[in-house]
């Protein structure tokens, strides 16, 4: 009785709070507030946002010797071009864009002539943020597919065909692909053992499909 | 009652915004555009392909040669097409004001050429800036100079606060202090003289030198600078295969702030042919190295 009188009160509580919510009758966060915070957010530099990008890591050091011998100067990405554009409301927004980093001149060297290291961690820390949607888990299974129609896609991050050998051209085992031969037999131990390394090529209807039989 | 009166201001709020609509639908000029709607003087000899309006006035088509351009939208306006001006294009663009204004008397020397063809001071290009033109042989301070306007400000008297990206963001203080102790040690190092404002923040004349090399006693901090050729053909670009690269990079948001701003902003990539009047060379990261310190 008391449980059940506690349990009216609190939803009649939050009834109220609901609707004097509704009407405003709560005190709200002050308009001024939240304008000095949205102001905060807006003098943001575009150095201090693009700091705010974990993903991405440029390091200016390794890139000074390349700097010296290409003549490439700091203004190759933070462009200093003649502007036009006199009114700074206007201005800023297209000098905040001039100024982002630049995947199109990274990539031209990094990965279009491979003349500088290519491996995609070596910039994007969060791999995540680069992991292309449909590389999900069974991807490894099913990726033939995509890989005989569109080999050159799979090469925008594979640069180096090892990545495919490691797999394809594998003989220290007896059977077809990844497991070595009888290895269904005994994948139970290292399922049990290391379930996250079968969830980097399966999915759980993987497993389902013979286990719910 | 009351949806009757709500009609009523809804037509006359209706009525109001048609009057309107002739004012609203005109173009909105660029800024620095010529004056337009006005009867040139009878000393001004106007170019006769350049044809004014019936009333002898200044119209959008006595220097534009594209269709409709009165009705078009500023950021709609092709201004790389040929016709954008008449018989153009124009290189540099004051050749187009040259059809109706007088060259001679219309065209300024640049005044950071300090030196004649003798190794002599201009004196009188000297006294733009000071008042009286100082003593090069003596060691001088801030108040020696006898600037007309305060060292941060006296570049605005002929140039504008932005003429390129970044310029506006760099003027202010450095971020911190280890940044005024890097730029302190740079200045040591490289036996080159950088100055900050009273208020300790950058001005145009951090990076760039007004003066002519060999104006002041180039074997001094403030005499070094990068050496340039010709100082009347200025900072020259050279196109770069980048700039595609570059363009295309910023395509997608370009177009929406574009879009957002109804503009027509463009952002490219152009390598530095000639550096002029700069303290240290900024085509490759120097200048920039002064301040700037990275940890990797």
């Amino acid at each position: 009785m008391v449980i059940r009188g506690f349990i009216s009160l609190f939803l009649l509580l939050c009834s109220v709070v609901s609707i004097a919510g509704d009407i405003n009758l709560l005190p709200s966060v002050p308009e001024t507030v939240k304008e000095n915070v949205n102001k905060k957010e807006k003098e943001k530099t575009w150095y201090q946002k693009r700091d705010d990008r974990p993903d991405i890591f440029y390091p200016h050091k390794a890139h000074y010797k390349t700097m010296e011998e290409e003549g490439d100067s700091c203004m190759l990405c933070h462009t200093f071009q003649k502007n036009t554009e006199h009114d700074d409301d206007k201005r800023k927004p297209v000098n905040i864009i001039a100024n982002e980093a630049l995947e199109a001149i990274c990539h031209d060297c990094h990965v279009k002539e491979v003349k500088a290291p290519w491996r995609c961690d070596v910039c994007h820390n969060d791999p995540k943020a680069v992991w292309p949607a449909d590389h999900n888990s069974g991807y490894i299974e099913n990726h033939g597919e995509d890989a005989k129609q569109n080999e050159k896609q799979c090469k925008t991050c594979h640069l180096d065909t090892k990545f495919c050998s490691d797999c394809h051209f594998r003989r220290d085992t007896s059977g077809k692909g990844y497991h070595p031969l009888g290895y269904r037999a005994k994948h139970g131990i290292e399922a049990r053992m290391m379930p996250a390394n079968c969830s980097r090529c399966h999915n759980v209807f993987y497993c389902q499909d013979c286990h719910e039989q | 009652m009351k949806i009757l009166f709500l009609c009523l201001l809804w037509s006359f709020t209706l009525n109001a915004a048609d009057k309107l609509k002739p004012e609203e639908e005109k173009p909105e000029l660029p800024p620095f555009h010529h004056v337009v709607e006005v009867k040139p003087t009878k000393h001004r000899k106007i170019d006769d392909k350049l044809k004014l309006g019936d009333k002898g006035e200044l119209v959008c088509s006595t220097c534009h040669g594209l269709e409709d351009i009165d009705e078009t939208p500023v950021e709609d306006v092709d201004t790389d097409a040929k016709d954008f001006l008449h018989d153009g294009p124009y290189k540099p663009l004051t050749d187009f004001c040259y059809r109706c204004h007088d060259e001679k008397s219309n065209t300024r020397e640049n005044i950071h050429i300090l030196l004649d063809d003798d190794g002599e001071i201009k004196k009188e290009q000297c006294e733009y800036c000071h008042e009286k033109v100082p003593d090069r042989e003596k060691k001088l301070e801030l108040k020696d100079l006898k600037l007309r306007m305060p060292m941060e400000t006296i570049c605005y008297g002929c140039h504008l606060k932005s003429p390129h990206f970044n310029s506006v963001e760099h003027q202010v203080k450095p971020e911190s202090e280890d940044m005024v102790k890097h730029l302190k040690e740079m200045r040591k190092k490289q036996d080159i003289f950088i100055p900050l404002s009273e208020k300790g923040e950058v001005m145009c004349i951090s990076c760039h030198t007004p003066h002519q090399r060999g104006v002041i006693d180039v074997n001094k901090p403030a005499g070094k600078q990068v050496e340039i050729d010709d100082l009347e053909k200025g900072i020259t670009y050279k196109k770069h295969p980048w700039s595609e690269v570059f363009q295309a990079d910023k395509s997608v948001r370009m177009d929406e702030l574009n879009q957002k701003l109804k503009t027509n902003y463009k952002v490219g990539y152009q390598r530095i042919e000639n550096e002029a009047l700069l303290r240290l060379p900024a085509k490759n990261g120097k200048l920039c190295l002064s301040c700037h310190t990275f940890e990797q």
